[in-house]
């Protein structure tokens, strides 16, 4: 069984080799123009250009799916619930049962649910392209203190090895006579007590361990220390950065002032 | 009923496809025999022993288990027959207090409280560990958790009892009380199957020897036909016991091929010495 939550894919593309902290900027302000975004021609392409950018990066497909079909169960949702319980403005595009379903409430529930989409595959770009090591460094190099970078690098690299205590330790449960598949969800989830209680200890046991080797190797967050990992801002990146940051706010700017996006059916 | 306690036919195991990690192995097990499966790290040891309690179903063949199909039993019902334990103890234990840990077993297989009761405190005192009844397992030291991860599992009363590098950790004093407890099982007629990479250990203790590398099954037989064999011991990258390989070496002088201990060795010398003009 593969237990993984690390999404970057290896690769050595424009966006692979861009500074962490320009990818940072870049999906900021894709989420920022997102948010303020209600058209949904806007927003169907920024989709096009967010898949550019990861085709360009030569991200696999399966991983792009991967995203679209953990969306698609709420973006359906909220298209069926935005349609029927959404503004009653303007024609209708369907009456059921009596029940009007207006053209303004399909448009707004679809904008919604298509933002979300956008949402989550903008913050892909920098999870796919950038390593959980290169990641931490951009965020210690923005001003996130050392300490609580190391915390947030060791929390990602120890996820999978949870995961994966979870898995054995749940096999040794079950050789116990441990039937988590029999019952009701609460008795199904009171099955599952003894396997959280082992899993917490032995990774508290893993966290006592990880403490003491850290601090066997010299490791105190108040001493100057030196870094494996050096970050380059160069040239590609500084042009980069300032045209996201240009490009989004004169979206912004466009937005508040002329209304651009505003309205879920227009531009 | 079967005189084995385990039939496995042609089992193949794949984690991904095309990369099998047991590959076509095909064994029977007789009941109350002590076995030891000896093999490097990688050699489909683990995983073939995860298809004797249903923790793993065959990708292709099939395994009974004291004549029931594990491709049909659940877990819960394959534990009746099959106790398993893994190699770390800490992947078992999770209960307040000792006797909570021990009882918790024989619970899930629905025994009334009464036998579940009388299981619970002879476990407890087999393995020496009525002082910590009431102490929560997991302060208790690494060798002791080891114990009652063991008299948890045989608070069930299986009828096979699969050992996952029991001694992984251990010093030698407490690899060897553990060991000798595990002989006691045995001789009560449990069926005991070894998972070890230390051939040496095997050698003492299992009647039968099952070597395996790259997912099959090199050769199965006698623990001292197998020692005899150091050919087939070197295609798993194993090394028999060092008394062993001595008398191999000395093979020439008379002395046994399949000694596995010191005693043995000393007294095939002094009979060979003995015949000194």
């Amino acid at each position: 069984m593969t237990l993984s939550v690390d999404l970057y894919c290896p690769g050595r593309s424009w966006l692979h080799r861009l500074d962490p902290r320009t990818k940072l900027v870049m999906a900021a302000c894709g989420v920022a123009m997102l948010l303020a975004m209600h058209s949904v021609a806007l927003i169907a392409a920024m989709l096009v250009l967010v898949h550019l950018a990861l085709v360009s990066a030569r991200i696999p497909w399966a991983r792009i799916k991967a995203i679209w079909q953990l969306t698609a169960p709420t973006m359906v949702l909220i298209v069926l619930l935005g349609s029927l319980i959404g503004p009653h403005q303007g024609p209708n595009l369907v009456t059921l049962w009596g029940w009007g379903v207006s053209v303004a409430a399909v448009a707004n529930a679809l904008a919604t649910a298509l933002r979300i989409a956008a949402l989550a595959l903008v913050i892909s770009v920098w999870l796919f392209t950038t390593s959980q090591s290169t990641l931490v460094r951009g965020l210690v190099a923005l001003g996130l203190p050392y300490p609580f970078g190391l915390a947030l690098a060791m929390a990602l690299r120890f996820i999978p090895a949870i995961a994966a205590s979870f898995h054995t330790i749940s096999d040794a449960q079950r050789a116990r006579a441990l039937d988590l598949s029999k019952g009701g969800p609460v008795r199904r989830a009171r099955a599952y007590v003894p396997i959280g209680v082992a899993v917490i200890i032995t990774s508290l046991r893993a966290a006592e361990n990880l403490s003491r080797a850290l601090s066997a190797r010299a490791f105190a967050s108040d001493t100057h220390h030196t870094e494996l990992l050096t970050l380059t801002f160069g040239w590609r990146d500084a042009a980069i950065t300032l045209g996201t940051i240009v490009i989004a706010t004169a979206f912004l700017w466009a937005r508040w002032a002329l209304g651009l996006g505003a309205s879920p059916l227009g531009l | 009923m079967s005189q084995y306690a385990i039939e496995i036919r042609g089992l193949s195991h794949d984690y991904e496809p095309l990369h099998p990690a047991v590959h076509d192995v095909t064994l029977s097990l007789r009941q109350g025999t002590w076995v030891a499966i000896c093999g490097q790290n990688g050699a489909g040891k683990t995983t073939m022993v995860k298809h004797l309690n249903g923790l793993l179903k065959p990708t292709s063949g099939a395994v009974m288990v004291d004549g029931l199909d594990t491709r049909q039993a659940s877990v819960a019902e394959l534990a009746r027959h099959v106790g398993f334990v893994f190699q770390n103890p800490d992947h078992q234990i999770f209960c307040a207090t000792c006797r909570e840990e021990i009882s918790f077993g024989p619970r899930n297989l629905g025994e009334p409280d009464k036998v579940i009761h009388a299981r619970t405190e002879e476990a407890l005192a087999w393995f020496d560990l009525v002082p910590y009844a009431e102490h929560p397992p997991a302060l208790l030291s690494y060798g002791q958790r080891r114990l009652v991860a063991l008299a948890a599992v045989l608070a069930m009363q299986p009828s096979i009892l699969v050992l996952d590098e029991p001694t992984v950790g251990l010093d030698a004093a407490s690899a060897e009380g553990l060991l000798q407890r595990i002989q006691d099982i045995h001789r009560r007629g449990c069926t005991i199957v070894l998972v070890t990479h230390d051939i040496a250990l095997a050698a003492r203790y299992a009647q039968e020897m099952v070597i395996m590398a790259q997912g099959r099954v090199l050769l199965h037989d006698r623990t001292r036909p197998v020692l005899a064999q150091p050919e087939i011991l070197q295609r798993a990258d194993l090394e028999p016991p060092q008394i062993t390989h001595l008398c191999q070496s000395l093979s020439h002088l008379g002395l046994p091929k399949d000694a596995t201990t010191v005693q043995e060795a000393a007294k095939a010398i002094l009979a060979q010495l003995r015949r000194l003009p």
